[in-house]
């Protein structure tokens, strides 16, 4: 590899859209929102957030959370409330993956997993095959956990049509279906769908406020009365429970209104990206443009040539031929996601300027492996 | 201001279940989400707040309400139907009664310290504070904080939680890493009352309580006793946590040469030790000493910034290296790790430069008012004055004219002679935490005109108690 020089240029961030920071018009609705005790239930802001986000998605009521984590937990555990319960997951969810496996070491909840395709979904008559029938020997299915968007999966949208057999199949099973939303308003923004609608045959819902919404804390999730006053137990068991948090839902509050019409932005810009790995012509480093349904884009690595943790660590360095050529000095931060994949997600902190650097950054670097090899 | 209760048609929304006008009486309906049911009048009713609000003053609703139980007069329960008009920590409100008359109350909220709001300049700290995602370990805001408070406490680290619940779960869960470890807790303890049970639910630890004497101690024979005990079956981690300051016997500061006698048992029998200390500032500026000098014998701590200090939310750990590594870990696990927390932490920053100071004066504060209930010398109120070290105080009830519900029911409401007599309407808000004993606390929204009106007002109810009595005999002789 040519060697790097310092750099005292631009940074674009692209290893997640977690990294948004309040507006200052953001800030503002923060600092003016009205206050009170939320565990006393008495913070109106909250209350107005709950409200808003439980009529958004058409549920009888919300849960203001600290984080998607806490919001999938607590759902998890809810509809599990009893001893000997069984989840079935997808094995690429986040909640499988990402959470320390949570449901289980808090909830005593035991996974099934069943395999996620690659568009997010998984098979029903798998799932079907997968539902315990009763016997001292098994554990009792209690549960199914869908993600939208999927995240692994590069951001896809789940199909609709899909959700709604999922959840004709769960209801003839007798069967809550809880989704993981953090990202469900990326996926409502590309379908050109109210959320209410995607989430119409799902008996709950995570979703997040701190992801491409861009508020700096929190989650909501959303079900029935007597569900969410459950889990509003749960969530004072483990530590949730936040004081005037009123700050912080309405960051909430802003974000939907304001930032929620935006995200359309995102999705445009991820596909400028996908554009400039395709037509760099590599066959060592591929996305698929029509996959990148939305915010994500992932980046396939040929890794018998070279690793995705390869690329990340290039793409986070200058180098003076680059300098020179590109005439720039731009540093970009992606994630390595999977042992062949990298990934970077676009946000409403980031420009057009800088994805138009992150375009030419790409293809300069793509060239510059491929000839190394 | 944001409408807390926006009405979307006739449809029924949950939050009125909460609302101060509705929430003794009003239930959903089990069948139907356009329709409500008044559990006094045994009726079903539109599910719009207009007619809810109609059907309140009805006066069959009212007969009905006063045969089961509910008081007359002019009842504010809690402050989600107050309309702030003026600004910031204003002592006086333009409120509607649930007649939908307008009233200026001067109202004292003394339920909690955590009901305090942060002023302007912890606002300003707020939004100017430095930021990133905390996930990744990059706001420098926390970051500053979390180092500023084990420079405090003198340990290793620290770490941010959103909650005081969480902090102290947290810490319970990374000292008792491995499978078997126990809890010695004592039984009047947060931990044991008011967590709804997290360790046991959340953590799967077992723990044993052990019984609070009236100063927040507890046996240390006891605590060698069990640990010993245990010890013969198979070999556990053993983990002890104390309180300070200890909140259900009235927010005492445990003494300092008992935690001192306590870390060198503890050391002994090679346990740990993990300081609850949500109040932890309270018992420092009560005793005159540095809290550092407090939890010297303890292995954790958990600090809250949320309650006398001021800030809306957030606690901090603090502890050697290697644990706090485990607890962020926890943290994550339970769903506490925040993104961009330094907005938060900033208030944390604030409160601790600027806020500590004051506590003294919250504890003059509590003292006032339990001095005029004491000069009272009623028989249906008593308070025990020595017990008043810092900002929380215990009201006992005689259980025969009054108890704690009542007496918490009657400070929240004004009644018209009351109104007339004292020429001010004052709804003072206490906490029942047993059948006949009241909680109060101050904090920093708390000041001197409120702490007046407190007395003025507590005087007029202990003399109605009085009076009661009096009358009663009367009648009967």
């Amino acid at each position: 590899m040519t060697k790097s020089v310092p750099h005292s240029g631009v940074v674009v961030d692209l290893r997640s859209d977690t990294l948004t920071q309040p507006s200052p018009l953001m800030k503002k609705a923060m600092t003016e929102a009205p206050l009170g005790d939320d565990v006393f239930g008495e913070d109106p802001t909250v209350n107005a957030l709950e409200d808003k986000v439980a009529k958004l998605l058409d549920k009888q009521a919300a849960l203001f959370v600290p984080t998607g984590t806490m919001s999938n937990l607590l759902a998890v555990l809810t509809h599990c409330h009893q001893r000997g319960s069984e989840v079935i997951l997808g094995h690429l969810s986040h909640i499988h993956l990402y959470e320390q496996g949570g449901i289980s070491q808090l909830g005593g909840v035991h996974p099934r997993t069943v395999q996620n395709l690659p568009d997010g979904t998984f098979d029903l008559e798998a799932l079907r095959g997968l539902v315990r029938q009763k016997d001292d020997h098994y554990p009792t299915t209690a549960l199914v956990c869908v993600e939208n968007t999927h995240n692994v999966a590069g951001g896809k949208v789940v199909p609709l049509a899909w959700v709604d057999e999922l959840g004709a199949t769960c209801r003839e099973l007798g069967l809550p279906v809880h989704m993981d939303g953090a990202r469900l308003l990326n996926a409502a923004t590309k379908l050109d769908l109210p959320p209410e609608r995607l989430v119409r045959r799902c008996t709950s819902v995570s979703l997040c406020l701190s992801k491409g919404l861009g508020a700096p804390v929190g989650s909501v999730l959303v079900g029935s009365s007597e569900f969410i006053q459950r889990a509003r137990r749960l969530r004072k068991a483990v530590g949730g429970g936040m004081r005037q948090c009123g700050m912080l839902a309405a960051a909430g509050i802003y974000g939907l209104d304001h930032v929620y019409p935006t995200l359309a932005r995102d999705h445009d810009l991820v596909q400028q990206l996908a554009r400039a790995v395709e037509e760099s012509g590599s066959k060592t480093f591929t996305c698929d443009p029509c996959g990148a349904h939305t915010n994500i884009l992932m980046i396939e690595c040929d890794t018998k040539k070279v690793t995705p943790q390869q690329l990340c660590q290039r793409m986070g360095q200058v180098t003076q031929e680059e300098v020179t050529e590109l005439r720039e000095s731009v540093i970009v931060r992606l994630l390595p996601m999977t042992n062949s994949r990298a990934r970077l997600v676009v946000h409403h902190d980031v420009t057009p300027e800088q994805i138009q650097s992150t375009a030419r950054k790409l293809q300069y670097v793509i060239r510059e492996l491929d000839s190394n090899l | 201001m944001i409408n807390a209760f926006p009405t979307h048609g006739d449809r029924f929304r949950s939050a009125w279940l909460k609302h101060p006008v509705f929430k003794d009486w009003l239930s959903r309906c089990k069948d139907s989400d356009d329709k409500a049911y008044c559990t006094v009048c045994n009726k079903e009713l539109c599910a719009g707040k207009s007619e809810l609000m109609r059907h309140q003053k009805g006066k069959k609703h009212q007969k009905s309400m006063e045969k089961s139980g509910f008081g007359t007069g002019t009842v504010f329960r809690s402050r989600c139907d107050i309309n702030i008009k003026s600004s910031d920590h204003s002592d006086l409100s333009t409120v509607l009664d649930e007649h939908g008359i307008s009233h200026v109350l001067h109202i004292v909220d003394l339920r909690s310290d955590t009901v305090t709001q942060p002023c302007r300049e912890m606002k300003s700290a707020m939004v100017s504070a430095a930021l990133g995602d905390d996930a990744f370990t990059e706001d420098p805001t926390v970051k500053t904080l979390e180092v500023k408070v084990a420079t405090l406490l003198e340990k290793e680290a620290a770490l941010f939680v959103p909650s005081g619940t969480m902090a102290n779960l947290v810490c319970v869960m990374a000292h008792c890493w491995h499978r078997g470890s126990e809890v010695i807790v004592g039984d009047k303890s947060h931990i044991n009352i008011s967590a709804k049970g997290g360790m046991a639910q959340i953590g799967g630890i077992h723990h044993h309580t052990i019984k609070n004497k009236p100063d927040g101690t507890f046996s240390l024979d006891e605590v060698q006793s069990i640990v010993r005990n245990n010890n013969d079956n198979w070999s556990s981690q053993f983990l002890v946590c104390v309180e300070n300051t200890h909140n259900m016997v009235g927010g005492k500061a445990l003494p300092i040469h008992w935690m001192d006698e306590l870390g060198s048992v503890c050391s002994q029998l090679d346990v740990l030790v993990h300081c609850d200390g949500a109040r932890l500032m309270n018992a420092a500026v009560a005793l005159g000493t540095n809290p550092a000098r407090l939890v010297q014998s303890c292995d954790s701590v958990s600090l809250c910034l949320n309650k006398g200090l001021g800030t809306p939310m957030g606690s901090v750990i603090a502890g050697g290296k290697d644990f706090i590594s485990r607890a962020t870990k926890i943290r994550k696990i339970l769903g506490g790790g925040l993104h961009q927390a330094g907005f938060v932490a900033a208030a944390g920053m604030w409160a601790l430069d600027h806020q500590v100071p004051k506590l003294s004066a919250d504890h003059a504060h509590a003292r006032a008012i339990a001095q005029c209930v004491h000069e009272e010398h009623s028989s249906a109120i008593t308070v025990d004055l020595k017990s008043v070290q810092t900002n929380i105080a215990l009201l006992h009830c005689d259980n025969i004219r009054v108890d704690a519900k009542k007496l918490c029911q009657r400070l929240a409401s004004v009644t018209d002679t009351e109104s007339d007599e004292l020429e001010e309407q004052v709804v003072v808000m206490m906490m029942p935490v047993t059948d006949t004993s009241v909680r109060f606390m101050t904090h920093c929204d708390v000041r001197k005109d409120d702490v007046k009106a407190v007395i003025k007002k507590l005087r007029y109810v202990i003399q109605e108690y009085d009076n009661m009595m009096y009358l009663e005999y009367k009648v009967a002789t």
